[in-house]
């Protein structure tokens, strides 16, 4: 708004540590070099340890790391299925158990026999149907049953217990040995291909180093080449699915949450699960104008917010006057920061009461900032599938306009949509900082404000009528903000060394 | 799955034995073998010792492969069976069932569960409490709830005494059957109500 001549390259006079570092973990677009007009992308190196494979492609991956463990262990392929799934795939860890103790490894999980046959029992009559059959078929433990009961049981368990069937023991009540695709091959092979399919789930599931793509409907699965190909510096194991074009953490499921680490994502969503009811109803009686009491309704994504009917200006997050945020008050951008004593006596003779209060206070405070990133972020998406047409408009309102001179416009959302996630789970992590780091938790902070700040600049500049567009001005922040964001995530990866 | 052959079978095999083995399997409705009911006699020298305990079973349509499900239709004291609804927690008639299991050896473990309850894994916490904390006071509502809900039903008296309310011998019978041998429920029947 009236700021914008402000922050206008206030950054080039900014500290040293704001200039562009070239860390190469981050890569800039390679179209930036045709067109130099063009905002850098920010982009996450791709980590060649790390792949998206289709579901079917996932399965000679299986099967490679069961012959490995059939030839060391020297055991049938479907038994080493059954103990490299205990063992979460993770072979050193199942060799070291299985040569301190085979047997006793072999019988806790079902495959003694399977290794150790014994002859079948020869009952004269099927202890299922109670028939008597000639033609019946044993485990490796001994238990025999007639073909068609087999059939059924395989039958039953595949159908009717789901993924789990890959997990059935022998229908011998006191027998613990699991039934395997033997089994299922030679009794019901109109079921095989259901089991093997579970097998491959539960493949994929078990493994410490797969996760199927949580993109609705996606079969991809992200496969790391070993565990260290899941450690990045920025906290998470970002996983691009070219399939269905979702972004998420290999390490846990969600999506990307750096600066966060997966444990206190978890933590923190658990928090909220829990605070639901508290933190909606402060954000449902939180939407009127701080100086008029008119209802507001947000529909763009920037936090400075002018009132429709009294024109005032404030900042959506913390309802404050958004002079107080603006560098023209030569003051910091005040909304980031929790402040412990407002509003609360100090001192250690806290009730119970006040306590609980006080930290109902201080998540709320996050949650509020969490929130609003979290809307912001789903704005500027909705934004960035609206953008190509923005983009045509731009090009047709001139002649010599070519189409890599409207790019801008969709770098910056997309640069937006990154900022607006790292700024939400900037929250997050700030939320668990532990107190004893104050120096720290400063240096964090005043990251996270100047990432905010242009955030909200871009903000507003994108959201623009297409006539009032700056393309210069729109570059220029898009590469500063993604240069602040870079200088939060660093900041963090380093360990916040000064 | 041949699953009436060998529920036939099953219940010749308990029918055999019924008098020692203190368990016994029939048919509600003789050819229908899905709706049966169970007996077990309370086992000597437990608190449920001279009750006759009825059990609901019903067999699933996917039989031997899933467990048939069971629950007390008489009121019963004991931590792993709920004092509310009769359900029953015990690991063989849900996740450690297997096909070659039978009624009978299901009942023969309920049997054994009322000799020795699992407080630890129970259905009804507040008798599992009472287990736990107040064995005194446990064995004498276990004893009382025995004599209260489990004595078997002399059924000529029972036929007599609902006849004694002005009622034809067949007519009192039937209801009666039809009510598990409950007095109360065969009048109200008899007299029009539900
Ligand atoms: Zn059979
Ligand atoms: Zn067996
Ligand atoms: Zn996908
Ligand atoms: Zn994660
Ligand atoms: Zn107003
Ligand atoms: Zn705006
Ligand atoms: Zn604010």
């Amino acid at each position: 708004m009236a700021s914008d001549d402000e922050y206008s390259y206030a950054y080039s006079e900014e500290e040293e540590d704001y200039q562009m570092s070239d860390d190469e973990s981050m890569q800039f677009n390679p179209e930036a070099k045709e067109n130099p007009n063009a905002a850098p992308v920010f982009s996450y190196a791709k980590k060649p340890g790390i792949q998206m494979l289709p579901a079917d492609q996932v399965f000679p991956e299986m099967k490679r790391k069961l012959v490995d463990a059939t030839e060391v262990l020297g055991i049938p392929e479907v038994a080493a299925v059954v103990l490299m799934r205990e063992f979460h795939w993770q072979k050193d860890v199942l060799l070291e158990t299985f040569f301190r103790d085979p047997d006793g490894l072999l019988k806790k999980n079902g495959v003694y026999h399977r290794v150790n046959p014994k002859p079948a029992l020869n009952s004269p009559h099927c202890a299922i149907c109670y028939d008597d059959v000639e033609e019946k078929m044993a485990m490796p433990c001994g238990h025999e049953f007639c073909m068609d009961c087999w059939h059924d049981f395989c039958a039953n368990a595949i159908q009717e217990e789901g993924p789990i069937c890959v997990c059935t023991s022998c229908p011998d009540a006191s027998c613990d040995e699991i039934v395997t695709e033997e089994e299922v091959t030679k009794a019901a092979p109109d079921h095989l291909p259901k089991f093997r399919t579970y097998q491959l789930r539960s493949f994929v599931e078990s493994n410490k180093l797969t996760r199927w793509c949580p993109g609705a409907g996606c079969e991809r699965v992200a496969t790391a080449q070993s565990a260290s190909a899941m450690e990045q510096d920025d906290n998470v194991a970002h996983c691009d699915c070219e399939g269905c074009q979702t972004s998420f953490c290999m390490k846990c499921g969600e999506e990307p949450h750096s600066p966060t680490d997966c444990p206190a994502l978890a933590l923190w969503n658990e928090k909220c699960r829990n605070e639901s009811e508290t933190a909606n109803w402060i954000l449902a009686n939180t939407k009127s104008c701080p100086k008029c009491v008119s209802r507001i309704e947000k529909n763009h994504g920037c936090n400075h917010m002018t009132c429709q009917k009294c024109r005032h200006e404030f900042c959506w997050i913390c309802m404050g006057d958004w002079t107080d945020h603006g560098a023209n008050t030569g003051g910091y951008y005040k909304c980031n920061k929790y402040d412990v004593d407002t509003g609360t006596s100090s001192g250690d003779d806290l009730s119970d009461a006040a306590r609980a209060k006080r930290e109902l206070d201080r998540y709320l405070h996050y949650y509020k900032r969490f929130h609003a990133h979290a809307e912001a972020q789903k704005f500027a998406r909705k934004q960035l599938k609206e953008t190509e047409n923005r983009m045509v408009l731009l090009q047709e309102s001139s002649d010599d306009v070519k189409w890599s001179d409207v790019e801008f416009l969709k770098t910056a959302n997309e640069q937006l949509v990154e900022c607006r996630r790292v700024l939400k789970y900037s929250y997050v992590y700030a939320y668990y900082l532990k107190p004893q780091f104050e120096m720290q938790k400063q240096r964090f902070e005043h990251h996270q404000e100047m990432l905010e700040r242009f955030t909200e600049t871009l903000s507003e500049l994108s959201e623009k009528p297409l006539a009032e567009m700056d393309r210069t001005d729109v570059v220029n922040k898009t590469r500063v903000v993604d240069q602040f964001m870079k200088n939060i995530l660093k900041y963090v990866a380093d360990g916040m060394d000064d | 799955m041949a699953a009436s052959g060998r529920l036939n079978k099953e219940l010749a095999e308990v029918g055999k034995d019924d008098k020692t083995s203190g368990v016994k399997a029939v048919a509600v409705t003789p050819g229908n073998l899905r709706e049966l009911k169970g007996t077990i006699l309370g086992p000597e020298g437990t608190c449920y010792e001279g009750g006759v305990f009825e059990i609901d079973i019903t067999i699933p349509k996917q039989y031997p492969f899933e467990p048939p499900k069971m629950k007390f239709t008489t009121k019963i004291w004991h931590p792993n069976i709920s004092s509310q609804t009769g359900a029953i927690c015990l690991d063989i008639l849900k996740d450690q069932w297997s096909p070659a299991l039978t009624i009978k050896t299901a009942l023969l473990s309920l049997q054994a569960l009322m000799c020795s309850p699992e407080p630890g894994d129970p259905q009804d916490a507040e008798v599992a409490k009472m287990y736990l904390s107040d064995r005194k006071k446990f064995d004498s509502t276990a004893k009382f709830w025995t004599e209260s809900y489990a004595q078997p039903v002399n059924e000529d008296d029972a036929i007599t005494r609902v006849c004694e309310m002005g009622f034809d011998r067949d007519s009192a019978k039937a209801a009666l059957e039809k009510h598990g041998w409950d007095e109360s429920a065969a009048v109200n029947q008899l007299l029009g109500g539900l």
